[in-house]
């Protein structure tokens, strides 16, 4: 074993030759035609086998190993061949399979809430947190919940504050605001009471770039044993942080709603200059530094005594804010028109 | 109400330290908003009092004038067109390089000379409403003053809300303002009306309708010569907001401003007889003061003379007793009117005069008589003349107690306004704003409530809001909403769950919602081709009713009545976006109302859905293709499934749709509403053009009442399942809903699913025939089905299609 014999030589040149040819196999029928060659039944390495007979016993022992040998020697560079092979055509085959990726996708359709629509949701998310509920009342309505209930008698001055549509009947309008719900809701419910009413309200003015003959509001009330403005402020500034930006800061000054006493109005920062700083030309605020964006106070006690909550006990306050007005000051959006135009280009902006 | 700075320093005497800012933001923050300042002058640059010393025709030209000024030293040469310049006439003279509010002066050359800048209108300058002619200062200007040191004032222009008439005056501003800086307030003073002759023998009243006339207070000035005013005058009213008359019309503009009493002036020798206040006579006119001749009715208030109504009170005077420059005898009336009678006349006649706007929100009927002293004595010195001895004062309404005391616990205002102020300032800050106040002990206030006040103070609210706002709201904490929270209503939400619920779902399917307006033309149904026709009761239908509900002011036409369905507005938002794009998806939920007042219409929301255009697919693989009917349909399924209502759908001949694709959308026995494709002839009167959108209506109202609540789901089976297909050939008229029903209804109780993935027509299949391919799922939740048992049921559902379909079966997959 430690000299060469002619079957070591002839054994050597056999793994030699297969060796070689299989550095020259480069996809797997190659293979798998040099595997029928060199590891099948008729190959080079079974015919020096084939020769085996003629030696001695233990000659033929030692040269049957060394023919193994060389067996396992090829059927490791064959597999050893394979993976190497199989990873390159698989990495062609995912390469064959590449995609611009840049193309356009393949989106699905994707609608959209109308910005109100979206806006009115965040406004109830935030309120509901606060504990409100949420009602809805008729629009075309009775001029009572519209007004009288409102403590706003028919030849009441604060009547001019308003352009009323009127329904083929003095007492049926388009109601004018969502307050209307005050009088249907508080009859049928005690206090503690604590609701907002989104929907649409209707006004025969002219239209601009700020007014709109169809608007919508979110009213809120909440009556209890003792609040008082400074619950509202508390509520409303809540809110503003919420739904605006935090460390907003707000304004309260005396304001005139009938169905409030005190009423206030309530503004929010501008959101392009300081209060403190306000530029003149500011075309956002006007130069004032603060955006009016709801009227409030607390509910007057002929409200309360309409409903019957007995105003010695219970106080509450209420609000009334524009969804339009919010949503242009939210988004920047300068013609209220936009709204019901319906132009999908500016409605598909709000994803 | 526009309120110069000087005329409210006559009654109140503000720091002149304190900064225009600090008082525009005081007030603002008490209620009374300050829109806007005007500085008079601050818009000028360079205007100067002049005299002109010399005056002479221009050589060159007929309407020209060369005048020769003297500015105070300063000389210079303006050539004007004016007619009323003279020599010695103080005028305002604009130097070069100055500058009025809308254009700049320089020197230029008029036919030949030049002109060192211009002389001035009064209109230029906004100090009058004159164009004609240059403005003539007063002789005491001194020529070489700037002009705003002889006539600049600084104007505040407020918003009075409509709680406060008593606003609506310099005296009732100042008083704010005496009460938010402490400044003294120097009240009005009734002046004495000393003379020969009473007034009582002069004039008589009568008031026959006491409670629409609580108080008619007037006067006589006799001898008066008519003639403008001082300018002085003329200037505060100018800045007010009024126009300039004569000196009679303008004492009586003046007084009403200043202490908020509107006045009216009769010239004496056009009235005969006395005078009488009543309610007018059916069928009676009056021309008024603009040359309208009025039709009166019976609940409009007048005052008469013997031959009948001389002014509708209140409101407007009579053109027949108007003041003229001729008249010598005035009678000035001063009166209070019901607020409620006034507005109504003044709204009959859409006339909104400053007299009308001030006696419809209420005149404290304590300042007449004040006003009409005031105006007789301003009479004489602005007209001449004499003044009558004291006033004929008619007054019924003075057992009216017109003041009130509300006597409360101090404790529930730092209850409603959340902050606990110190009593000697809340009882100071009363008293400034004119309120009596007593103190019987440590807890309470007893407040009187004066008269110019008792149109809005009633309640201790109200003196909450009075405190409060004059301490300033800053002061009031910002709590954190806490306490009991509310029991649920009965009614939920008010269904405002659903809609968001349905939003989202047609969002979620592609769909953008839009928002359009709740008035449309009364003629949109006839515009959709619906009206009696139409087939299904109303009180099922999601359609349009017969004729819509007309509102009775509408802005336009196009907004004359209540939409009574969605698809009119939403056809035309299509429309509208398909100028600039050639797909369209949208929905709307909204309200829609239809039938009797009783009292109210009813209301109720519908959803509608419209598309028009390609699928949203991948244009550049080929993949887009155009919406159609099942489009559609599978959305209102989606709509459906999200509330757990079965809909079937059977075809229709909804007048707007295409008859051949149209059905009405069912839920059991209901109607839900209908959907197809927009009938050609009605999508070319909306201007679309091309293929007709496809569109969906529904009641909301309906779908949402016919929704199952999930009330407990069933675990999936842990059994495999065993699937078969089943081909069938059958006639074409055989409809889909047929076949699925009856392999359903065969299949109960094994089969879990059957769902249609093939419909064929064409060779091999006969003309006349189609070929469909259902696949079916069996499962049992107990067990795993025998291979017998699965064929059994299959064999049934074969048979089944075979006798109620008429089906051949054709080929059957394992
Ligand atoms: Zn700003």
């Amino acid at each position: 074993m430690s000299t060469s014999t002619p079957l070591a030589d002839r054994l050597a040149a056999v793994q030699a030759a297969a060796l070689a040819e299989l550095g020259s196999a480069h996809d797997s029928a190659a293979l798998e035609l040099w595997r029928v060659a060199h590891l099948g039944r008729r190959t080079p390495l079974a015919e020096v086998m084939g020769g085996l007979g003629a030696l001695a016993k233990d000659e033929r022992a030692a040269a049957g190993q060394a023919a193994n040998t060389v067996k396992r020697a090829l059927e490791a560079a064959l597999a050893e061949r394979e993976a190497v092979i199989a990873a390159r055509e698989l990495s062609a085959a995912l390469e064959r399979e590449r995609v611009d990726v840049t193309l356009p996708g393949r989106a699905p359709a994707l609608g959209r809430l109308h910005p109100i629509s979206q806006t009115i949701a965040q406004c109830v998310d935030i309120l509901r947190g606060m504990g409100f509920q949420v009602t809805q009342t008729p629009e075309v309505e009775l001029d009572y919940y519209n007004f009288e209930a409102l403590n706003i008698p028919a030849w009441h001055p604060a009547r001019d504050m308003q352009d009323t549509v009127y329904v083929q009947h003095p007492s049926v309008v388009l109601r004018t605001q969502t307050t209307a719900y005050q009088g249907r809701v508080m009859t049928t419910q005690q206090p503690p009471v604590r609701i907002i009413a989104p929907g649409r309200c209707y006004r025969a003015e002219a239209v601009d770039a700020t007014h709109e003959w169809m608007f919508h509001q979110i009213d809120g009330l909440a009556v209890d044993v003792g609040f008082s403005l400074a619950d509202l402020k508390g509520t409303l500034t809540a809110f503003a942080e919420q739904m605006f930006w935090p460390n907003i800061r707000t304004r309260f000054r005396c304001d005139y709603f009938p169905f409030v006493e005190p009423g206030v109005d309530f503004a929010i920062s501008c959101y392009r200059c300081d209060p403190d700083n306000a530029e003149a030309g500011c075309a956002i605020c006007h130069g004032s530094g603060w955006l009016e964006i709801l009227g409030a106070g607390m509910v007057h006690p002929k409200v309360l005594r309409h409903v019957g909550y007995d105003p010695e006990k219970y106080t509450g306050f209420a609000w009334g804010m524009g969804v339009e007005r919010i949503a242009m000051i939210k988004y920047g959006i300068e013609d209220i028109r936009l709204f019901y135009a319906n132009d999908l280009r500016f409605l598909e902006q709000f994803a | 109400m526009k309120a110069p700075l000087s005329w409210l320093r006559e009654f109140v005497d503000l720091d002149p330290a304190l900064p225009l800012k600090d008082l525009r933001h005081r007030l603002t923050m008490a209620g009374l908003e300050v829109e806007d300042v005007r500085v008079v002058g601050s818009d000028w640059r360079d205007v100067f009092v002049a005299r002109i010393v010399d005056l002479q025709k221009h050589p060159k030209s007929e309407t020209l004038w060369v005048a020769t000024l003297d500015a105070g030293g300063r000389a210079a040469t303006v050539v004007s067109g004016a007619p009323n310049l003279r020599v010695g006439a103080v005028v305002p003279w604009v130097v070069p390089g100055g500058r009025l509010p809308k254009m700049e002066i320089g020197e230029r050359n008029l036919v030949g000379i030049a002109s060192q800048g211009m002389l001035c209108s009064g209109d230029e300058l906004d100090i009058s409403t004159d164009r004609d002619g240059i403005y003539l200062l007063e002789d005491g200007a001194q020529p070489g003053a700037r002009l705003e040191d002889v006539v600049g004032d600084v104007v505040l222009d407020v918003y009075i809300t409509p709680n406060r008439p008593d606003c609506m005056s310099i005296v009732g501003i100042a008083r704010e303002l005496h009460a938010l800086t402490g400044a003294a307030f120097h009240e009005p003073s009734m002046p004495e009306l000393g003379g020969a002759t009473p007034a009582a023998s002069l004039i008589s009243v009568r008031i026959e309708d006491p409670l629409g006339c609580p108080r008619f207070t007037a006067t006589v000035v006799q001898g008066v010569h008519g003639g403008p005013s001082p300018l002085a005058i003329q200037r505060r009213l100018h800045y007010a907001g009024v126009r300039a008359i004569s000196n009679v019309v303008d004492v009586t503009n003046y007084v009403m401003l200043e202490l908020g009493q509107p006045l009216h002036a009769f010239d004496r020798a056009r009235l005969e007889g006395g005078i009488t206040v009543r309610r007018a006579r059916p069928g009676e006119t009056l021309r008024t003061l603009d040359g309208e001749t009025r039709r009166l009715s019976d609940d409009m208030l007048v005052v008469c003379d013997d031959r009948g109504p001389q002014s509708l009170a209140g409101v407007m005077g009579g053109e027949d007793s108007e003041i003229s420059t001729s008249t010598q005898d005035v009678v000035l009336e001063g009166a209070s009117w019901d607020r409620a009678s006034i507005r109504r006349a003044a709204s009959a006649f859409n006339l909104g005069s400053e007299a009308a706007r001030r006696f419809g929100r209420g005149v404290d009927p304590e300042l007449a008589a004040l006003a009409v002293a005031r105006a007789a004595s301003m009479t004489v010195q602005l007209a001449g003349g004499q003044h009558a001895a004291g006033l004929v004062d008619v007054f019924p309404g003075r057992d009216v107690n017109w003041t009130r005391e509300i006597t409360f616990d101090t404790a529930r205002i730092d209850g409603l306004l959340g902050v606990r102020h110190d009593r000697d300032a809340m009882a100071t800050t009363l008293e400034r704003l004119g309120f009596g106040v007593q103190r019987p002990d440590e807890r309470r206030f007893t407040v009187a409530v004066p008269s110019h006040r008792r149109f809005d103070v009633e309640h201790v609210a109200d003196l909450a809001e009075e405190v409060g706002r004059i301490l300033g709201y800053d002061s009031v904490p910002t709590n954190a909403l806490s306490g009991t929270l509310p029991r649920p209503r009965p009614d939920g939400d008010a269904g405002f769950g659903d809609e968001l619920r349905a939003r989202r779902t047609l969002a979620a399917a592609g769909l953008q919602e839009i928002i359009t307006y709740s008035l449309v033309d009364h003629d949109e149904p006839a515009k959709l081709d619906v009206g009696a026709a139409w087939p299904v009761p109303p009180s099922t239908l999601a359609g349009l009713p017969d004729t819509l509900i007309r509102v009775d002011n509408p802005l336009s036409s196009e907004q004359g009545a209540l939409r009574g369905g969605l698809l009119g507005s939403v056809l035309t938002a299509v429309q509208s976006n398909l100028r600039h794009r050639d797909s369209v998806q949208v929905f709307e939920l909204a309200r829609t109302w239809r039938g009797a007042l009783q009292p109210l219409p009813e209301e109720r929301r519908l959803v509608a859905i419209a598309l028009v255009g390609n699928v949203i697919g991948s244009a550049w693989q080929g993949e887009a293709r155009p919406l159609d009917f099942f489009d559609v349909k599978g959305i209102v399924d989606a709509l459906a499934r999200s509330f757990r209502v079965d809909l079937a759908y059977v075809p229709t001949a909804h007048p707007t749709l295409h008859p051949g694709r149209g059905a009405e959308i069912r839920a059991g026995e209901q109607v839900l509403g209908v959907l197809g494709q927009v009938h050609p002839r009605v999508a070319e009167r909306f201007g679309i053009d091309g293929p007709a959108p496809y569109v969906a209506e529904l009641d909301f109202d309906a779908l949402v009442a016919a929704s199952r609540p999930l009330e407990r789901v069933a675990t999936p089976s842990r059994f495999p399942s065993a699937d078969r297909d089943v081909a069938l050939v059958l006639d074409e008229a055989v409809p889909h809903a047929a076949v699925e029903s009856a392999i359903l209804h065969a299949g109960q109780p094994l089969l879990v699913r059957a769902s249609l993935f093939d419909v064929y027509r064409g060779e091999p299949v006969p003309p006349g025939k189609k070929s469909m391919a259902f696949a079916l799922t069996y499962q049992a939740s107990d067990r795993t089905l025998a291979e017998d048992e699965v064929a059994a049921a299959h064999t049934r559902v074969e048979d089944a299609l075979r006798r109620a379909v008429g089906a051949e079966i054709r080929g059957r997959a394992a």
